[in-house]
């Protein structure tokens, strides 16, 4: 039966299965501490097998050696490994070359999602102006027939809230005071100011009031509803 | 063709048609929108200020026709304002043969209040009041008298005297109509009383004639002659033309009326402890336009000399107070108002939405699940709002024939094409008119039975339920068959009155005593409430005796009335006595404002077990 190894013994057969063996340094330096000592018990054991180090000029050097796992030690860790520890001490293994990879990829992909924004931001550019030069030419198509409206609205407002401190009757006044203001000043036609108040009370009866009131036809507004005399702007 | 039993209004989800087929406010105890809810508080905190200061005040509410003047009125008057007892709605004081004097309006004050007939009560709960103010002294005042007889127990029952002075004060609390009854029997003393009456006015008020300001004035000769009104028929106060004499002072002059307003006034506060609300409606009716400075002259009087914590609120159009700011005695009010007039704006779409749902909540058969709320299409209020310029009438008349042709359509929406269809029609052809079932719908039910229940003393209650209840024998049976209440002698020396007397088709005599305890007080008829009724049945006066009764029988009671064979006892449910009122108009403005007929009659009294059915 094989003698149990710990996982560094283990790890050192592994890390040291090359063909032209390793130096107990690099080893120490691969794990994170030193395993001097370990690698010269698993090379008593005859787990690893020591290689003499040639130095540079080809002569073997007597100081250093090289360690390389033994056909025995192979068989020791392999069986470890294939049993239990195979793929995560593999991935272990792998780890720094799947980081490297990695930050090689995001590297890549980083450029490619910059440039996807690059183009959709440019897209996007392009769609809103697209969309408000088509918004403009809606609302200056639209507002071919309400500018009046909204033109008259306001200066509607403007006058009301001008009437109203004399209006014995705030906050109504009379259809008449505000006709009279408004005709000069936008100068309109009393049919003009008359259709638009009307069809501004129709548009929001709540913001536009019209209230029944005394005094004459002429005075007064005509609606459906009837001849009003009163009228009360609600302000926004 | 539906009969007036069917409910067609199923089909939608409803009980009924909920919105006012006529101009007059249908369902008065709903209040929805801002603005409205708004001007309902403002003018219950100018109330309260009124109260604080005792001075009284005079506000006006404006607005457009159907704007909702009336109902805001309504709404005080019967519902926003319940903790004060006295509110008084005149309707118009235009009266094309009289002037719009502060003695019209005293008139007309009294008049929507009853009459003779409420000054009477009057005159009861203000001695009422004066007993329970004063019930520690009534024995030494002389108020109450102890016979021979009940002098001698006393010497031998330490706590006689104390039990039968509580005993009489307590039934009086109960029904102020006892005082009549304890004074004919000799229990308590009428002069004594009345000056007790006097001398606590005059303690209490300012009784000065020469006085200019009348805030806290009582005249004690106007007082004393109200308070005589209901001893009219004893000899020693005898004059039936009591309340004409009272009219005719208050008529002689400005002055006299004025007197009489803030004794009245005064009086009403002394009883109740709160302000008094007068509102006056429909303003604007009054012409020529002398009419209208002699009305708010008198208005000026009243407010710079009249009563106080009296508050005054008059309903007027915009258009009415417009052209009245010319007149002088109409400025000088204004500038007394305070505050401007509120007024009832045009509505938003957002309270258009708000007040149909509330309509629609009201009669809607399955309230929790809220699909009254998608009864109108989306965009149909939208629609019937901006066709009615905001008038909250026109919304709601349009509501109504809306319903009424999506029934019609056999629909179970309103959809947006009936709402074109109803406002196109609306100025056409009307639509059927609709038949109003016997029974009131859910919700006007519950107002009847709160307004009913509210009525303080059980006598006074009962009263209204017992003319109700005369009121269908007599469709039935003809007036000439109905004796109405009836004293009957039982021995020589006593005498027990039943509340109906009738004779039925065969010619048999029955007597009817109507009892509305509340029912929801657990308040039971106890062996003493029917004494008298048992010994009319006991001496087999009439051939057939009914009890009619909205609350249960005690045991005792129960007991004495299972001896007698001549005896038949109905106990009211709810759901009756709300029909009953509601087909005799008997709550103000909860009638069913539909003629009844004499078949439909007969099915209510039969329901009542008045009629019996081998003679139906």
């Amino acid at each position: 039966m094989d003698k149990q190894l710990s996982l560094i013994q283990l790890l050192i057969l592994h890390l040291a299965d090359t063909p032209n063996g390793i130096e107990d340094k690099e080893v120490s330096k691969k794990i994170g501490i030193n395993v001097k000592t370990i690698m010269n018990k698993l090379a008593k054991d005859e787990l690893l097998e020591r290689i003499p180090k040639v130095g540079k000029k080809g002569k073997p050097l007597k100081k250093s050696s090289l360690y390389r796992t033994s056909s025995k030690g192979k068989e020791q860790y392999k069986n470890f490994f294939n049993k239990l520890l195979e793929e995560p001490v593999k991935y272990y293994l792998l780890k720094d070359k799947v980081v490297n990879s990695a930050q090689v990829l995001s590297k890549e992909y980083a450029n490619n999602v910059e440039q996807i924004n690059r183009i959709l931001k440019s897209f996007e550019e392009k769609l809103d102006w697209v969309s408000k030069s088509l918004y403009f030419e809606e609302i200056q198509k639209a507002e071919q027939p309400t500018t009046e409206k909204e033109s008259f609205l306001s200066a509607l407002k403007l006058a009301y809230f001008d009437v109203v401190h004399r209006s014995p009757v705030a906050p109504l006044v009379k259809v008449s005071d505000l006709r009279n203001a408004l005709i000069e000043r936008l100068n309109i036609t009393k049919e003009t100011f008359d259709k638009l108040l009307v069809a501004l009370n129709e548009e929001d009866p709540y913001k536009v009031q019209l209230y029944t009131g005394s005094g004459n036809e002429e005075e007064g507004i005509k609606t459906k509803r009837g001849m009003f005399h009163l009228v009360l702007i609600k302000p926004e | 063709m539906y009969s007036s039993n069917q409910n067609k209004y199923e089909s939608i989800g409803l009980e009924t048609n909920p919105f006012p087929f006529s101009p007059t406010p249908s369902r008065p105890w709903l209040i929805a929108g801002n603005s409205r809810v708004e001007a309902y508080q403002l003018l219950k905190r100018e109330i309260e200020l009124s109260k604080e200061f005792n001075q009284p005040k005079v506000n006006v509410v404006e607005g457009d026709y159907g704007s909702g003047k009336t109902h805001l009125a309504l709404y005080l008057v019967n519902y926003g304002l319940e903790n004060l007892k006295y509110k008084i709605y005149i309707a118009t004081v235009q009266d094309a043969l009289r002037k719009p004097t502060l003695a019209l309006i005293s008139i007309k004050l009294i008049n929507s209040l009853g009459g003779e007939e409420f000054l009477r009560t009057f005159a009861l709960n203000f001695l009422s009041k004066i007993i329970l103010e004063n019930k520690e002294e009534l024995e030494d005042k002389g108020v109450i008298n102890f016979g021979f007889k009940e002098k001698v127990i006393s010497l031998f029952e330490s706590k006689y005297r104390e039990q039968k002075i509580r005993t009489i004060v307590e039934e009086i609390e109960e029904e102020p109509e006892k005082i009549v009854e304890f004074i004919n029997e000799g229990n308590l003393n009428d002069e004594a009383l009345l000056k007790l009456a006097i001398e606590e006015v005059e303690k209490k008020f300012e009784t000065n004639k020469g006085s200019l300001i009348l805030r806290s004035f009582i005249d004690v000769d106007i007082l004393r002659e109200i308070l005589l009104l209901p001893f009219s028929e004893h000899w020693k106060y005898y004059n039936k033309r009591r309340y004409e004499s009272i009219t005719k002072f208050i008529e002689g002059s400005e002055d006299n009326a004025l007197l009489f307003l803030a004794t009245l006034v005064n009086s009403m506060k002394y009883i109740s402890k709160s302000s008094v609300v007068l509102i006056v409606d429909e303003v604007d009716a009054i012409t020529p336009e002398e009419n209208v400075q002699i009305f708010f002259h008198g208005l000026r009087t009243l407010i710079d000399r009249g009563p106080g914590n009296f508050f005054i609120i008059l309903l007027c159009t915009s258009r009415a107070w417009n052209s009245y700011q010319q007149l002088g005695n109409v400025r000088a009010l204004t500038s007394r108002m305070g505050i401007r007039p509120i007024l009832l704006e045009q509505i938003s779409l957002a309270e258009a939405k708000e007040i149909v749902n509330e309509y629609l909540k009201a009669v809607s058969i399955k309230r929790e699940t809220k699909t009254y709320e998608s009864l109108f299409e989306p965009n149909v209020i939208e629609l019937l709002w901006k066709n009615s310029g905001g008038n909250i009438r026109q919304l709601l008349v349009s509501c109504f024939y809306c319903l009424e042709l999506a029934v019609q359509s056999k629909l179970s929406k309103v959809s947006y094409s009936v709402a074109q269809e109803t406002l196109s029609k609306l100025t056409g052809v009307p639509l059927e008119k609709p038949l109003l079932p016997l029974r009131p719908d859910s919700d006007i039910a519950k107002q009847i039975i709160s307004k009913f229940y509210s009525i303080e003393k059980p006598g006074e209650r009962g009263k209204v339920l017992e003319d109700s209840v005369k009121s269908l024998i007599s469709l039935v049976f003809g007036e000439e068959r109905v004796v109405g209440k009836k004293r009957e002698k039982i021995s020589k020396t006593k005498s027990r009155e039943i509340d109906i007397l009738f004779y039925d088709y065969k010619g048999k005599l029955n007597g009817v005593e109507v009892k509305a305890y509340d029912p929801r007080k657990e308040r039971l008829v106890k062996l003493k409430d029917i004494e008298g009724f048992i010994e009319l049945a006991n001496h087999k006066k009439f051939d057939r005796f009914l009890l009619v009764t909205t609350s249960r029988l005690d045991f005792a009671s129960q007991q004495e009335l299972n001896k007698l064979s001549n005896v038949k006892v109905h106990i009211m449910q709810e759901e009756q006595v709300a029909k009953v009122l509601y087909v005799t108009d008997a709550i103000k403005d909860l009638g069913r404002q539909e003629k009844l007929s004499k078949e439909e009659a007969q099915e209510i009294l039969l329901e009542l077990e008045i009629l019996e059915r081998t003679l139906s």
